[in-house]
């Protein structure tokens, strides 16, 4: 797995209470039960943390894959 | 179904939080022994502010609601839940089928709706040099943010409606959930409001408009003085306050607990000023009252009055009260305004007055006007200073003046037999 998602999935299961062995590529943010306002909310947390904005029309995810990959292509802020 | 009858609406449920304490009971019991919430402001704010005394919530609450409401609802939407789940379960009302649910509303008023959020927000961007606002921030600072909690908590599918009508908000939302339960329109409402503004931004704003009260520094428990000659201003309030209404024959069949009944409501606007209060207007919101109910004036023993303790509208509300009883009528009504005690929580102000009106009708005790020691000579009526007392109470009155000329009266009575 990739470094990002690594640390997308320690940050998921602080945020959400959940054992990491219970996360992985494949996890739905929907089986989360992250709607789409919590996704939204989640994003921008998330680019908090790993200083990048990802534009509204990109933020088409589901899988903990698919964001991990959003972010390693995210725009860093300075 | 809508409009085929008049029906008699009733009250089954209370709930509040304030500077008292928590819980619908102890509002009363603080009403009635005059002892006040007031108390040194000393809440953290984002920058300095010049707030001497409020009546803050003091008690950690337990909301009983999940993380993301929390997260994503303001502080005023959470008190409004918490005061409308004490009004349900004293009402009983669960299990609603799918049919009553969608005949079941929710009337909440605000003032200024989520200040917390919105303060927060401009922090975040004015202060901390953060370039956004967190996401949920526009869901917290809507006024409609209780209206909605409160749908989704009891999934009451009637009409949600929000009244910001400044310190009479949660009297005109109670006055109009009234209204469409007696011309059928839904069959039972959760009506109050909620207020909670001790944030920099809007203490800021209040110390600007110089209405607030000079503290008592001998007494800062004591510096709201309604109808006293030595009166001030008011003091800032922290609350919300629910009562859960439903038709006569919706509690009848169910057989729950009738605490009261609505039956009388005036709405007017002075349409002169835009703060300074007129006493005709005020008087038309009473009379309207009255008039609605059949009531006169005389059955009417206690009135819980708006009683800020500003020099004008103390004075105003005393001219409006002669005017619309008669002046035998007015002197011999009980009146008190228990904001010497609660401050004044602006949105959620004619909720918790109601609340406290429906326990004293209820209990046949009128309270008190809590640090009235010097009569104003122009506020001449029995405004039960300093003591509260035992009176037969058949109907009683809360009024609600507010910023923008608007104004509320809403009559209540005990069961009646007809």
């Amino acid at each position: 797995m990739s470094n990002t998602l690594n640390i997308l999935i320690t940050l998921v299961s602080q945020k959400f209470d959940k054992k990491i062995e219970d996360l992985g590529p494949d996890t739905t943010l929907e089986s989360l039960g992250v709607d789409s306002l919590g996704k939204i909310e989640l994003i921008f947390d998330l680019e908090d943390h790993f200083k990048v904005r990802i534009p509204n029309e990109d933020a088409k995810v589901d899988t903990l894959a698919e964001v991990a990959a959003l972010l390693d292509t995210a725009k860093p802020i300075n | 179904m809508i409009g085929q009858d008049i029906r008699r609406v009733v009250v089954t449920g209370l709930g509040a939080v304030s500077g008292l304490g928590l819980g619908a009971g102890i509002q009363f019991k603080k009403a009635i022994e005059c002892q006040s919430g007031i108390s040194t402001f000393n809440a953290p704010t984002a920058i300095p502010v010049d707030l001497p005394c409020a009546s803050v919530i003091q008690e950690k609450l337990n909301f009983d609601l999940d993380a993301n409401s929390l997260s994503m609802f303001d502080r005023t939407a959470h008190l409004a839940w918490l005061v409308a789940k004490e009004a349900l379960q004293q009402s009983g009302l669960s299990n609603l089928s799918e049919e009553d649910l969608d005949r079941s509303g929710i009337f909440w008023g605000t003032g200024f709706g989520g200040s917390t959020t919105l303060d927060s927000a401009y922090q975040d961007i004015y202060l901390n040099s953060k370039q956004r606002a967190r996401p949920f921030t526009i869901i917290g600072v809507m006024a409609n943010g209780s209206a909605g909690l409160l749908s989704m908590q009891t999934r009451y599918r009637g009409p949600s409606l929000t009244y910001s009508t400044a310190c009479a908000s949660s009297s005109h939302a109670i006055g109009e959930a009234f209204r469409s339960i007696k011309h059928g329109i839904c069959d039972r409402a959760i009506a109050g409001g909620s207020e909670s503004l001790f944030n920099a931004g809007p203490i800021k704003a209040w110390e600007a408009l110089r209405t607030l009260a000079t503290p008592d520094l001998d007494n800062i428990a004591g510096s709201c003085k309604p109808f006293s000659q030595n009166r001030s201003g008011f003091v800032l309030g922290e609350g919300a306050a629910a009562l859960v209404l439903e038709s006569l024959d919706s509690a009848l069949n169910r057989g729950a607990a009738i605490l009261g009944e609505i039956v009388g409501y005036g709405a007017t606007t002075d349409a002169i000023h835009i703060t300074r209060p007129d006493s005709v207007g005020q008087a038309k919101a009473m009379k309207a009252a009255m008039a609605e109910a059949g009531v006169n004036p005389f059955d009417i023993a206690y009135i819980n009055a708006h009683g800020t303790a500003t020099g004008v509208g103390d004075i105003a509300e005393t001219n409006s009260i002669k005017s619309a009883f008669g002046l035998d009528a007015a002197k011999k009504t009980a009146i008190s305004s228990t904001k010497a005690i609660h401050g004044h929580t602006l949105g959620a102000a004619g909720a918790l007055e109601l609340v406290i009106t429906l326990q004293a009708l209820h209990n046949n005790i009128a309270p008190g006007t809590a640090f009235l020691e010097i009569a104003d000579p122009e506020c001449n009526l029995n405004y039960l200073p300093l003591q509260s007392i035992d009176l037969n109470i058949p109907f009683a009155m809360s009024n609600s003046f507010a910023f923008g000329g608007s104004n509320a009266s809403i009559l209540i009575s005990k069961l009646r037999k007809t």
